[in-house]
This record gives C-alpha cells, sequence and structure tokens, in this order.
C-alpha cells in the first residue's frame, strides 16, 4: 500500500519537475543514507541500436561516472553498484574479456575523479577467478582513496548474495571451531558482521533499471526492510534526475520496519 | 504491379539553354534553402521526423534508380519496390527486429513478381533487379538512423555529411580546374586523379576540423581513421552509382533538385559512407568511448 501511494506521490510531485528543481526538493527531506542500484540493460540498450553489447557496457560507464557524481553531491553516503554478478560469467567468453579489459581501464582512469570527489572506493563479492592484474588495479584503487570520508562507492564485482552468505557462514563456523564464539552467540548482528558489507548500514532504497521486478541474488541479506524502486530505464540512459525521482519517491513511503 | 517504362519526370527545371553560371546559381540557392531545413530536421525537430526524413529521400532515390532501369528496357517492379524499400529504410528503427523485417521485405518482393504481366526470365529478374534497388538505396541509407540512434547521434550525422559532401566539392573543383589524368575512364569519364587526391585530403581536413566546432570531444584517433575512411569508400559508392548509370546509358538520376540534378547523384556517396561510419563507430572504437 505505501508502495502504491509513493509511486503516484512521484509521479504527481516529480516526475514534471526539471532536474535542479527535483534535487531541490528532495534536499529539503531526510535523504537515504545508503541508495542500491541493480544495474541492468546495457545489453539490451546495445542491441536496440544495432551495436554489439560490449558497447552498452562502455555507454554504462559513463551512467556510472555520472551517478557517483550526483549521489555524492546530494550527500548520499553509501552507494552501492552491482556491476558484475558471478553468474554474468557465464555469459559468452568475448563479452566476459571485453568487460574485464574495460573494467580495468576505467578503474585506472575514474582514480583521480574519486579522489577529487573525496570517494572511498570498496569493493564487495569473491575475490578468486578474478584477473590478478585486473585484481591489483582494484586493490590500488581502493587503497589509494581509503582515508576519503565523502561518498563511499561499493562497487559488487564476481558478487553474489548466497555466496555472500556461504562465506559468512564458513567464517562463523570457523569461530565456533576455534572456541572464539558460541553456536547460541550467533545473531543477526554477528552475522552480518560476517558479510562483505560489515560496518556498511543496509540499503534504505534499492533501484533496478531496465525494468525487471527480481532482486537476481543482490544483497538478500540486507534488503530485508528496504525500499524498492524500479524503472523502465535502461542502464545506459540513467541520469541523476532519475536519481532524484527515485529518491524523491523514497521520500514519500512510510517505512515500517516490519512493524504496524 | 504496374511495370512503369519511361514514366515521366519531375518537371526540369529549364534544363535547356542554361548557362554554367546560371546552373551554379540554382545550385547554391538549392543548398540555401535544403541544407538549413536538413540541419533543422536533425536538430530542432523529433527524432522521428529525421526517421521520416530518410524514408522519404530514400523513397525518392529508389524511385529514381528503377526509373533509370525502366528506362533502359530492364524490367522492375517500381511500386513494389517503392513500399518495400520505405519498409526496409523504417526497420532500421529496431535493428533488432531488422532481420525479420527483411525476410518480409524479400518474400514480399518474390510475392509480387507472381503477377500475370511476365513469365520465363522477365519473371526474375524484375525481383532481382527491385531487390537491388531496395538493397543498394534503402537498405546502405537506413543506416544514417542507426547512426542518428546513437549517444552524440546529431553530430555522429553532420559529421558524415561534412565530411562528405566537403570531399565531393572539393574532388568536383580540384578535378575540373586542374584534372588532366582520368580515374576511371571506363566507368566515370569525368573523374581524374586529382579530384579524387583532393577528395581524400579533404575529408581527412574536414574530420580533423570537426572536432573544433560539429562535433566537440571527437578524438583525433577517430577523426584520423573517419576522414580517411570516408574518404576512400566515398570514392568508391560514387563510382558504384556511375558505373549502374552507364549500364543503362544515363548520365543524371533526375532533376529534382534544381541545379543538383536528382537525388541518387546526391547521396551516392552517403550510401557508402553511411554503414562505414556506423560499423566503425559501432565496433571499430566502441571500447575507446
Amino acid at each position: 500500500m505505501a508502495l502504491k501511494a509513493g509511486a503516484d506521490a512521484t509521479s504527481a510531485a516529480g516526475s514534471t519537475l526539471g532536474e535542479s528543481e527535483l534535487r531541490e526538493r528532495i534536499l529539503a527531506r531526510p535523504l537515504p543514507r545508503h541508495v542500491a542500484i541493480i544495474m541492468d540493460g546495457n545489453g539490451r540498450w546495445a542491441t536496440s541500436r544495432g551495436l554489439p553489447r560490449v558497447a552498452g557496457h562502455a555507454e554504462g560507464v559513463k551512467a556510472v561516472r555520472n551517478t557517483v557524481r550526483a549521489a555524492g553531491e546530494i550527500g548520499v553516503e553509501y552507494l552501492t553498484l552491482y556491476a558484475f554478478s558471478s553468474e554474468n560469467w557465464n555469459r559468452p567468453s568475448h563479452e566476459v574479456s571485453t568487460l574485464m579489459s574495460l573494467l580495468e581501464r576505467s578503474i585506472d582512469r575514474e582514480l583521480p575523479e574519486l579522489m577529487q570527489r573525496n570517494v572511498r572506493f570498496r569493493v564487495i563479492g569473491r575475490p578468486n577467478g578474478v584477473p590478478r592484474e585486473v585484481q591489483g588495479r582494484i586493490d590500488h584503487v581502493v587503497q589509494t582513496t581509503s582515508a576519503n570520508t565523502g561518498l563511499t562507492l561499493l562497487m559488487a564485482f564476481n558478487y553474489g548474495a548466497r555466496d555472500e552468505i556461504v562465506d559468512a557462514c564458513r567464517r562463523l563456523a570457523r569461530d565456533v571451531q576455534d572456541g572464539r564464539v558460541k553456536p547460541e552467540e550467533i545473531d543477526e548482528v554477528r552475522l552480518g558482521r560476517a558479510l562483505y558489507t560489515d560496518g556498511v548500514p543496509d540499503p534504505d532504497l534499492l533501484i533496478r533499471t531496465s525494468g525487471e521486478m527480481r532482486v537476481s541474488n543482490f544483497l538478500l541479506w540486507q534488503i530485508a526492510y528496504t525500499e524498492l524502486w524500479v524503472t523502465p530505464t535502461r542502464w545506459p540512459d540513467f541520469e541523476p534526475r532519475d536519481l532524484y525521482l527515485a529518491v524523491a519517491d523514497f521520500q514519500q513511503r512510510d517505512r515500517r520496519f516490519g512493524r504496524v | 504491379m504496374s511495370e512503369a517504362r519511361g514514366v515521366p519526370m519531375p518537371a526540369p527545371v529549364d534544363a535547356r539553354g542554361s548557362s554554367r553560371a546560371g546552373e551554379l546559381a540554382r545550385r547554391a540557392l538549392s543548398t540555401a534553402i535544403l541544407l538549413p531545413a536538413f540541419v533543422w530536421i536533425l536538430i530542432g525537430a523529433p527524432t522521428w521526423a529525421f526517421t521520416i526524413l530518410i524514408v522519404g529521400v530514400g523513397m525518392l532515390a529508389n524511385w529514381e534508380f528503377t526509373r533509370m532501369f525502366a528506362r533502359a528496357g530492364v524490367p522492375v517492379l517500381r511500386d513494389a519496390g517503392l513500399i518495400w524499400g520505405a519498409l526496409v529504410t523504417l526497420a532500421f528503427v529496431r535493428p533488432d527486429r531488422a532481420g525479420a523485417a527483411f525476410a518480409v521485405v524479400v518474400i514480399g518482393l518474390l510475392v509480387a513478381s507472381l503477377d500475370r504481366g511476365s513469365a520465363g526470365v522477365m519473371r526474375w529478374q524484375r525481383v532481382a533487379v527491385t531487390l537491388l534497388a531496395v538493397c543498394y538505396v534503402n537498405w546502405l541509407l537506413g543506416h544514417t538512423i542507426l547512426l542518428r540512434a546513437l549517444p552524440d547521434g546529431i553530430h555522429w550525422i553532420l559529421l558524415l555529411v561534412w565530411v562528405t559532401w566537403l570531399g565531393e566539392t572539393a574532388a568536383y573543383a580540384v578535378g575540373s580546374l586542374i584534372g588532366r589524368h582520368k580515374l576511371a575512364p571506363g566507368i566515370s569519364p569525368g573523374k581524374t586523379v586529382e579530384g579524387a587526391v583532393a577528395q581524400l585530403a579533404a575529408s581527412l581536413f574536414a574530420a580533423l576540423t570537426a572536432g573544433g566546432w560539429l562535433f566537440p570531444g571527437l578524438l583525433l584517433r577517430d577523426a584520423l581513421v573517419i576522414g580517411i575512411l570516408l574518404g576512400v569508400v566515398g570514392q568508391v559508392g560514387d563510382l558504384v552509382e556511375s558505373a549502374l548509370k552507364r549500364s543503362v546509358g544515363t548520365k543524371d538520376t533526375g532533376q529534382i533538385i534544381p541545379g543538383h540534378g536528382g537525388i541518387l547523384d546526391r547521396i551516392d556517396g552517403l550510401l557508402f559512407n553511411a554503414p562505414a561510419l556506423f560499423y566503425y563507430v559501432a565496433y571499430g572504437r566502441a571500447l575507446h568511448a
């Protein structure tokens, strides 16, 4: 019910406003601390234009840049982007390898802007399976930006939420085995701290582009009470204005966290 | 389906007895009217207006193409070519479905050949020539719709037109002023080696200078490749059209644009350059974006 009311309020209040008016409006109300985005639709964006799928990923990098900028400017504290799930490894190997080289190059290229915008960069996901060269560059960017105090950008990379929970269980089981923790001491807090997102508050708002109404194995534990917002816009076409629309919609909603 | 032969041309605008200066004046006047109109449709109007323009230009060029053959006595399905050609161009709005559209067009043309009007060799010859018209004119021209749909689509179209037409103008000017050595006398007696070199140089110049005004942010590497690519491919397209015209004994494809002649003569270079530019942008430089 709350979702429906929120959606109506957005279409009535937000969709006709320009980017800067919308931005002023959302800045007047409490913002989500943590926004998570499932960036979907790069491939479809490309094929609908007669372009190879990799061209969609290249264009998607621009949308990432604009979104990081916009989120940081309005004062969002955490932005998690679901860039590449472990399931995506099943794609044609040509696409995976070009995606890798694209990622490798864009990570290097974006470092100066991340520094300039005071963005702290983190990666969530399983490190194995990532080429060593790529991993080295990621580590370099993570270390270089670790002291920044602005937006924290979490890039989900080779990430799967079930993998994450399995890895957390293994860690806890090891702790139990070593006698550091008793089984009855394991609770939500401890499990949360064993996840890749340790130290990051749960997302307040989850955005998915390209219209699919699915969570697709993303942050399953963390989104228990997260507000969802789905847009038909494909990721390369996602603009700061779309982010503001999502936030405006979020601000209209009645969050109950499981209470009545 | 009519099998028109010798269909009357649109009334020629004082084609006889015109001096060279008058011809040039008419040419300049046409350009002064049509170029701003084109730029307005590209920049000021919604995307669908550009699509309609391209479909319309494709239909006109297809009509000129089939008329050229019909006049030479080659059987061709002119009405069917016009309709199915329009569909082929329109299919570029949804390139992921273009294959399906093309199948419909091929089948549609073959069905159109089932009328009682012909028998024997004529039956497939009509389909073959009409299909050539659709592929050569409408299919190749449709790539401008793909270019328009790219990020910076307006700039890619402006670049395509600027490089192609500056190159062709330079070839014409240099060729007629100092051209001595025939390039391909068997195909196009007017073309000279000097003109060809001038076209390549002017295309390269056009592409290299475009970054300053037409296409801010165009990379030098891309400008270099595009200048050479379009400077060469456009001339090949020009030669192909000359060869086609020569095969049916025509010099001009029409008189629709005062001072310029037929529409097909104006877009022959573009027909080859549009796909060349699109596939370069899509596949040649996608990963550098």
